[in-house]
């Protein structure tokens, strides 16, 4: 029998299923995407892991998407006052990473709470998981809709139409990346690029004109690029400012902002492997004739 | 009676709420009797209204900045 049809049936019989018992002397643990706007975005699973859970731990971006939160389970830890101005990140996020653990050694159902996708851009989901699973704890993520997904239905952008390219913009930076200027290039996290230390919140404009000298290479200075942010609350409407790239250091880019770069050449067509492809479509319709 | 966050939830959750007009919006929340500064923030677009009621604390964007570049400098 199908699986819709065997929903079908408990549905037409009016019969509740009836989950297993859990173990519960094992810890576990679910991490889950929240979403990037309040009300929309959190899928019936999700919801049902943060019910469910001993204990809540948020890395939310907007502070009443975590009072939402606190509606739904009655155990909600903020992780945000693990940053501070002057602390490393990394040790924040490894800080994270030990308060979910220790909750799953003690026994506890855990539920890593992230806006958006937990496991975009984001450290501590996936490392928490590997730490669980190797110590032999059920460990699992739950997709969220990203800020990425927003970000296509906002601004009108399929990323199949000619190819899309993400990068933390310090990557740009730090290491020689190799830039396709015919498809879309997305920037994350513009506001802190050059940020070496990891313990600034923000990156001046003289930051952001390294970037743009290093992206002057691909791109003309008077291109049209795009800043954008998704919403957090539904009465809020997306951020959309269009600019040209040699204007990006002198406006200012909250880190929650997102670099969009249109593509500034065409497709240029691989002579050399459509002759391949043609060949080997006679050599085919040859077989297939004799 | 629906507090803020619920209506939150409710506009969020539902088409029509979700993208009505602010005019629409503002009277279905006025006969719903909303907080005045829920009201505000959807007459005006701006979201700093609600700030005296769920406080000022401005979440920092989490797990901003994956490249660690810490064995690379080391």
């Amino acid at each position: 029998m199908l699986l819709s049809q065997n929903f079908a049936y408990y549905h037409k019989m009016n019969t509740p299923l009836v989950a297993p018992p859990k173990d519960t002397r094992q810890g576990s643990l679910a991490v889950v995407g929240m979403g990037m706007t309040l009300g929309s975005h959190l899928t019936p699973l999700s919801r049902s892991h943060i019910e469910q859970a001993d204990v809540i731990f948020a890395g939310l971006s907007d502070n009443i998407v975590e009072q939402w939160l606190q509606r739904m389970n009655a155990d909600v830890r903020s992780l945000q006052p693990y940053y501070k101005e002057g602390k490393s990140r990394r040790k924040t996020y490894e800080e994270w990473v030990d308060l979910m653990m220790t909750e799953v050694r003690a026994g506890k159902r855990v539920c890593g709470v992230f806006y958006g996708h937990p496991g975009i851009f984001a450290w501590s989901p996936h490392k928490v998981i590997e730490v669980a699973r190797a110590e032999g704890f059920q460990a699992h993520m739950e997709p969220g809709i990203s800020a990425e997904d927003c970000l296509y239905a906002d601004l009108g952008i399929d990323p199949g139409t000619v190819g899309c390219q993400h990068f933390e913009a310090g990557q740009i930076l730090f290491y020689e990346r190799r830039i396709d200027p015919s498809g879309y290039l997305v920037l994350w996290q513009v506001g802190l690029v050059g940020d070496r230390s990891l313990a600034r919140f923000t990156t001046s404009g003289a930051y952001r004109q390294v970037l743009v000298d290093v992206l002057s290479k691909d791109y003309p200075l008077d291109h049209e690029i795009i800043l954008y942010r998704a919403v957090t609350l539904p009465i809020q409407k997306p951020r959309i400012r269009r600019i040209a790239l040699r204007d990006l250091p002198f406006v200012d880019v909250p880190t929650e902002e997102t670099v969009i770069l249109p593509p500034a050449a065409t497709l240029k067509p691989n002579h050399e492997i459509r002759e391949r492809l043609a060949a080997l479509d006679k050599l085919e319709k040859e077989a297939s004739v004799a | 009676m629906l507090d803020t966050i619920e209506m939150l939830e409710a506009i969020g959750s539902d088409a029509s709420l979700r993208y009505a007009s602010t005019v629409e919006l503002t009277h279905v929340l006025e006969r719903a009797q909303a907080t005045g500064a829920l009201t505000a923030a959807v007459a005006s677009g701006d979201v700093s209204h609600l700030a005296p009621e769920f406080g000022h604390a401005k979440n920092f964007a989490p797990q901003a900045t994956q490249t660690f570049l810490s064995s690379d400098l080391e």
